[in-house]
C-alpha cells in the first residue's frame, strides 16, 4: 500500500504527463495540498518509488529557463497506476459514509 | 546577498551524485525560489542523503578506522614536531647570526635541523594525503563529510588539550608565533590541506594503477621507518603518555601501543595496494 505522499506524487505525475519533472511536480503537489513541498522528500520519495517499480525516471534535455540543465523526467509505471488505484479506492471505501465525503459530494 | 544564498547552495550540492545535482539545481532555477530557500532545500536532501548512507558500513569504517585515529595520531605528531621545530627557530634565528655560519659546525647543525624539519613536514604531508584518499576509496559518497570530520578531529586536538611545554622551553614558547601560530599553521598547511587534496582527488580516481600504489607505499614505510622514532617520542613524552621509556642515548624502549603506531600510519597506504590489486582491470583504473 502506497503512503499519502507517494499518493500524491504519483497522482501529480500522472497528471502532468509528458511534462512530470521535479520542478512541475513540486509545484502540483503544493497547488493540491496548499503545503510546501520540500526537494529532499520528493527526491528521496522519486527514489523509493523507483525502486519499487512504480516510477521510471530519466535524465531529460536541458532547458534556458532551467539555467540550461537537464531534468530527471518521470513516467508512472502500469505497476503505479495499479498501486494509485489501489490506494484512491482504498480512501473512497473508507471514506464512504463520513460526514466530510458526503458533504463534498452534495451539489 | 541572494547571490551569496545561491552559491553556498551550489556548493553543498556537491555533496549529490552528479544527475542529481543537475536535476536540483535546474528546479531551483525553474521555480525561481530565493536563496535562502534553495540553501535549505539542498542541505535538506543533502541531508536525507547522508543519513541513508550511513545506514552502510563503510562510512564508518572510514571514520572508525581512519578519520579518529589518524586525526588523533597525525595532530599529536604536529603537536610534537611543531614544539621542536619552534626550539630549533628560536635557537638558530633568535641566539644566532649571520657571522655564525662561518663557523662549519653552525652551518652543520642549521642544515640538520633544517633538514629534519622538511624531513617531517613531507612525511606529515604524505600521511595526511593518504588518509584523505582512503578516505574516499572506502566511501566515496561520504568522502567530504569524513574530510571535514578528519579536520574537525586534528584541530579539535589542538584546540582541546593544552599541554605544558616543559620549564627549560618557556622564553620559546612565551612568543606567540611558536606557541600558537606554528602548531596552527603546521596543521593546516601538512595535515588538513593535503588529507582535503587526498579526498578530493579519491572522488575522482577510484582505483589507483598497482605500480604506483605498491611505489607509494614504499615511499611511505621508507618515510615511516626514518620518523619512527619521532612517532614514539611523540606517544611516550606527549600528553597520550603510552607505556615506555626512553634513554639517554635515544634508544626506545616501548609498549605494544607504541610499536603498533607506525602499521596505523601505513595501514592506509596497505589499503590502496590491496584494493589496485583486486581491481586489476584496466576499465576500473581511470
Amino acid at each position: 500500500m502506497l503512503g499519502e505522499f507517494e499518493y500524491l506524487l504519483i497522482a501529480a505525475a500522472a497528471r502532468l504527463g509528458d511534462e512530470a519533472y521535479g520542478a512541475t511536480i513540486r509545484e502540483e503537489i503544493e497547488k493540491a495540498t496548499g503545503t510546501a513541498c520540500s526537494i529532499g522528500a520528493l527526491y528521496t520519495t522519486l527514489d523509493r518509488l523507483e525502486n519499487k517499480g512504480l516510477l521510471k525516471t530519466t535524465m531529460g534535455e536541458a532547458t534556458p529557463q532551467r539555467g540550461g540543465r537537464a531534468k530527471r523526467e518521470v513516467k508512472v509505471t502500469a505497476k503505479g497506476i495499479e498501486a494509485a488505484t489501489e490506494f484512491y479506492e482504498a480512501v473512497r471505501r473508507v471514506s464512504r459514509g463520513v460526514t466530510w465525503a458526503s458533504q463534498r459530494a452534495r451539489p | 546577498m541572494n547571490r551569496l544564498w545561491r552559491r553556498l547552495a551550489d556548493i553543498v550540492s556537491q555533496a549529490l551524485d552528479a544527475d542529481e545535482r543537475e536535476a536540483v539545481r535546474g528546479d531551483l532555477e525553474e521555480s525561481g525560489r530565493s536563496g535562502a530557500s534553495a540553501l535549505l532545500d539542498v542541505l535538506g536532501l543533502v541531508v536525507r542523503r547522508q543519513f541513508a548512507l550511513w545506514l552502510e558500513w563503510r562510512p564508518w569504517a572510514a571514520l572508525l578506522g581512519v578519520v579518529i585515529p589518524l586525526g588523533m595520531l597525525l595532530s599529536l605528531l604536529c603537536r610534537w614536531w611543531s614544539e621542536g621545530a619552534a626550539i630549533d627557530a628560536f635557537v638558530y634565528l633568535h641566539n644566532g647570526s649571520w657571522t655564525y655560519f662561518s663557523f662549519q659546525g653552525w652551518r652543520h647543525d642549521v642544515a640538520r635541523a633544517a633538514a629534519q624539519i622538511a624531513l617531517d613536514c613531507l612525511a606529515l604531508a604524505c600521511w595526511s594525503w593518504m588518509a584523505g584518499f582512503v578516505i574516499g576509496s572506502i566511501s566515496r559518497r561520504t568522502a567530504w563529510i569524513n574530510g571535514w570530520l578528519l579536520v574537525l578531529v586534528v584541530f579539535g586536538e589542538f584546540f582541546a588539550v593544552d599541554q605544558p611545554h616543559g620549564r627549560f622551553n618557556e622564553a620559546v614558547f612565551a612568543v606567540h608565533v611558536y606557541d600558537q601560530v606554528l602548531p596552527f599553521a603546521l596543521r593546516a598547511a601538512f595535515v588538513v590541506l593535503p588529507a582535503l587534496v587526498g579526498t578530493r582527488m579519491s572522488r575522482r580516481r577510484i582505483a589507483m594503477p598497482l605500480w604506483s600504489a605498491t611505489a607509494l607505499a614504499l615511499a611511505l614505510v621508507a618515510l615511516t621507518g626514518a620518523e619512527i622514532r619521532g612517532i614514539q617520542f611523540s606517544a611516550i613524552l606527549g600528553w597520550w603518555q603510552l607505556d615506555g621509556r626512553i634513554y639517554g642515548a635515544g634508544l626506545v624502549q616501548a609498549g605494544w601501543e607504541v610499536r603498533l603506531l607506525p602499521l596505523l600510519l601505513l595501514w592506509p597506504a596497505l589499503y590502496i595496494v590491496a584494493q589496485s590489486r583486486s581491481r586489476q582491470s584496466p576499465r576500473k583504473v581511470i
